[in-house]
């Protein structure tokens, strides 16, 4: 066994079992983390494919940018979320629970499961190299900024006017407004009612913080 | 470096990276959550896409470049996705889908 298959049997596992965790783990505290253990198991894995300027990238984006958004948002969202499970369901019954329903147990499973046979059949008969089909180019962060900013620089333009995009419109979602509980509404007691359930949510926010610590 | 392992294995790898990811945002009914699986499966997407490009066509980085594209547009979903979870949150104190029934009449 070469050196190349141990590291890549290595990162398969950290990948996968980060992936397993991120969907399974009780606390999303803690699925944020073993996501960002994906994140990092996927750049050894680019960095295995000869390609490490997208591992850096990769890094650079998706543990520095991405991870970060998602981590500060669990903060800022449901403190119940934070609490962890609930001490009075025992294990055995939330797995019978969860097998038994049909939206969150057995149905997405079949779907996912019948996706990746459907792709590993045809894998299997796809007849794929088992070698690479020559060397890889020498310097691909040269070989990268090159192709992007002559033959890809319009998807390149469009990409950073959707990223603009995005921003505004992260930025006007989640903007504070004074107006926004009842002035443009017609009815005031739709406004109240509005203005009650937000006072409410304050509340409970408040106290699962007490709760919390 | 690399070369001891046939395509297949990154494949494979990708394949199971995303049905964990789609079983996931399926069965998860944490909004957060969702979007953390929706990244897996662009993850593994792009694992694909360098796999291929190494495998296939190494004397370029079109796939390379695809996976770039594929990240930058991951990063305006995961920024837009978490500023409307954190608007609704915000506005009825709930992150869980099933009782986010704003457009459901």
């Amino acid at each position: 066994m070469s050196g190349a298959a141990i590291a890549f049997a290595i990162l398969a596992g950290i990948v996968l079992l980060g992936a397993w965790r991120v969907v399974t783990s009780e606390q999303i505290t803690h699925s944020a983390l073993f996501l960002g253990l994906t994140f990092v198991g996927m750049a050894g894995l680019f960095v295995l494919l000869q390609a490490p300027t997208f591992a850096l990238l990769h890094v650079l984006v998706y543990v520095g940018a991405v991870l970060t958004v998602v981590v500060f948002a669990i903060m800022l969202s449901d403190p119940e979320e934070l609490r962890g499970p609930s001490p009075d369901r025992p294990l055995g019954e939330r797995l019978r629970h969860r097998l038994l329903s049909p939206y969150y147990g057995w149905v997405p499973v079949v779907v996912a499961a019948a996706l990746a046979v459907v792709v590993l059949l045809t894998l299997a008969r796809a007849g794929l190299p088992a070698m690479p089909q020559g060397e890889p180019v020498a310097d691909d962060l040269q070989a990268i900024g090159t192709e992007m900013f002559t033959r890809y620089s319009v998807p390149f333009e469009i990409a950073s006017a959707a990223l603009l995009a995005a921003l505004i419109g992260a930025i006007g979602l989640t903007r504070r407004d004074a107006r926004e509980a009842g002035a443009r509404r017609p009815g005031a007691r739709a406004a109240d009612r509005e203005r009650d359930r937000e006072r409410q949510a304050q509340a409970r926010v408040a106290a699962g913080e007490e709760v919390g610590r | 470096m690399g070369a001891g392992i046939p395509l297949s294995y990154y494949l494979v790898l990708g394949t199971l990276l995303f049905s964990i990811g789609l079983w996931g945002a399926l069965t998860r009914t944490n909004a957060i959550r969702i979007l953390m699986c929706i990244e897996l499966m662009l993850n593994a997407v792009n694992l694909n896409l360098v796999a291929l490009n190494r495998y296939l066509d190494p004397g370029s980085v079109q796939g390379q470049i695809f996976g770039l594209f594929i990240i930058a547009i991951a990063a305006a979903e995961a920024a837009v996705g978490i500023g409307i979870v954190l608007m609704v949150v915000r506005r009825r104190g709930e992150v869980d889908i099933n009782k986010i029934r704003l457009m459901r009449g």
